[in-house]
């Protein structure tokens, strides 16, 4: 199931606004799997993807994409090595049509080529969006509107996935779907990266973790292991 | 029936208030920054036609294919120049420098315009100039009537460009959120660039169909500014045809308040619109929230 190594962060240091909240963050993820990055708030983690795609510029440290550094390069081109983020909020573009929205997802030049075919597959994975093609995009309810962001990052054909807290003001049937759906995704071939607060659903359904604090790595492993450890559990799961 | 005619030459007027309007909206609704030299590059357009017409006989509709490219590669070098040093800032600082950068740079247009061409009002003494078409008892200036139907012929060209194709599309999404729309791959700086040559360009489509029926002179372009400015906040951001519907309503209560009670109210109406919908709906009649 594991293969090449499709993302490496190494030793990064990140500032959000003048505040310094990333320190020293190393992690691997490798092709095929879905890796979960867990911790309370304020544990530095959308700050690390932030970084890693592209929307700010670490202070230090390597980001690795498929073997090539990509840490300073902007967004658009980080995009069109094969590596897409949800972002938190989902930041769809309200005032345009679901379609637009999804047809911007494959505006990279290497995902448009194929960009109609790419449509019928987003499309087939959530039938929701082919109803409401020509809906706007901000009238769409929570769950909807969830499926329309990750559907817009597929149309871009990533290897990588980034998503960022994906189960945010969703209820608990949806969050459970959109968990489904990672796996899914996954078993097409694409890497899934999963920050969330939601700590219990994403280790339930990835195959490694790491655990984030105080913008440090605090412990790192198969999610199950993870899981199961009662320190793990009291500190970051709160159960 | 004199105020029938009034509301037609309003009409006509207000629409190119409509086009020059546009094409500041795009600027400010994409790169959250204010060209107050737009007035500036709209007397350039048209002195552009003027130019092209007496040297060469270049009738000023034809010239719209030279004054819209010529404007936008214009408006492409400001951009790199000058306005998009601006764009690291944080939204509130880049909107206050883009207009001391406008003020600045309207000030230097206008007198490098008066010593290449001195302040003497010219115009295009077209073999059509004076033709009109008569409804009835009302006055139709046929130069003014083409120059408005191209004029929307243009903004609906403009339409279906944001609406129907990848580049209008990244257009649309960066000035919705320049971060989401960069995480599709879209490079929001060549977007920037893009936006501001195509404001610039319709700004020198504009001149270009205000040197149809009007004088050009050095000075024209901060009254137009300010009209362009009005029409913005009249219309609000996010439609092209509200921004034309508002720039039209724009001339016709500039014709009819200059009738019923006096030229010297025709540029205080706008003003005074301006200020009521900013007081009762901010975000404009057509804008969206």
């Amino acid at each position: 199931m594991t293969g090449a190594t499709v993302l490496e962060l190494h030793s990064l240091e990140v500032a959000y606004g003048d505040q310094q909240v990333v320190w020293g963050v190393s992690l691997e993820v490798r092709d095929g799997e879905v890796v979960a990055v867990v911790g309370p708030n304020g544990a530095g983690k959308t700050t690390t993807l932030l970084a890693t795609a592209g929307l700010l510029r670490p202070l230090g440290g390597q980001v690795m994409l498929l073997g090539a550094r990509i840490d300073g390069l902007p967004p658009h081109a980080i995009v069109e090595r094969g590596l897409a983020l949800v972002p938190e909020g989902r930041r769809l573009f309200g005032g345009m049509t679901v379609r637009e929205n999804l047809l911007l997802g494959g505006y990279p030049a290497r995902a448009r080529r194929a960009r109609a075919a790419t449509l019928a597959e987003v499309m087939d994975l959530f039938p929701v969006l082919a109803a409401r093609a020509h809906q706007r995009a901000g009238t769409l309810s929570g769950g909807e509107q969830q499926m329309l962001a990750i559907g817009r990052a597929l149309m871009a054909r990533p290897r990588l996935l980034l998503l960022d807290e994906p189960s945010l003001g969703l209820a608990p049937r949806l969050v459970r779907r959109v968990f489904e759906l990672v796996r899914e995704i996954a078993a097409r071939g694409v890497t899934v990266v999963v920050v969330e607060q939601n700590a219990f659903q994403a280790l339930a359904h990835a195959d490694r973790a790491y655990v984030l604090s105080g913008g440090r790595v605090a412990a790192a492993g198969p999610a199950r292991e993870l899981l199961a450890q009662d320190e793990i559990r009291r500190t970051y799961i709160g159960l | 029936m004199i105020v029938v005619q009034n509301v037609v030459f309003g009409a006509l007027v207000g629409g190119l208030y409509g086009v020059a309007a546009v094409g500041l909206a795009l600027v400010f609704g994409v790169l959250k920054m204010l060209n107050v030299s737009h007035g500036e590059l709209i007397m350039l357009g048209g002195y552009l036609s003027v130019w092209l017409f007496s040297l060469w006989g270049l009738d000023p509709f034809a010239s719209l294919a030279v004054s819209g490219p010529v404007l936008f590669l214009v408006g492409a070098a400001l951009y790199l120049g000058l306005f998009g040093r601006l764009v690291p800032l944080h939204d509130e600082e880049k909107l206050k420098n883009s207009i001391l950068i406008g003020f600045g740079l309207a000030l230097i247009l206008q007198v490098l315009a008066i010593l290449a061409w001195t302040a003497d009002e010219r115009a295009i003494p077209t073999a059509y100039a004076g033709q009109v078409w008569r409804v009835g008892p009302v006055v139709v200036p046929l130069a003014r009537l083409a120059a408005f139907a191209v004029g929307f012929v243009a903004l609906g060209g403009l339409h279906l460009f944001l609406n129907r194709t990848d580049p209008g599309r990244a257009i649309r999404a960066t000035a919705e959120d320049w971060q989401a729309a960069a995480l599709m791959g879209v490079s929001v700086r060549r977007t920037y660039l893009y936006a501001f040559g195509l404001g610039s360009a319709l700004a020198g489509v504009s001149g270009t169909l205000v040197s149809i029926a009007d004088a050009i002179s050095p000075s024209i372009g901060l009254p137009w500014t300010l009209k362009a400015l009005i029409v913005v906040v009249l219309a609000g951001l996010g439609s092209i045809f509200g921004t034309f519907v508002a720039g039209v309503g724009l001339g016709v209560a500039e014709s009819l308040s200059a009738f019923f009670l006096g030229g010297v109210y025709r540029e205080v109406v706008g003003l005074v619109l301006f200020l009521v919908v900013l007081a009762v709906r901010p975000s404009g009649l057509f804008g969206r929230a």
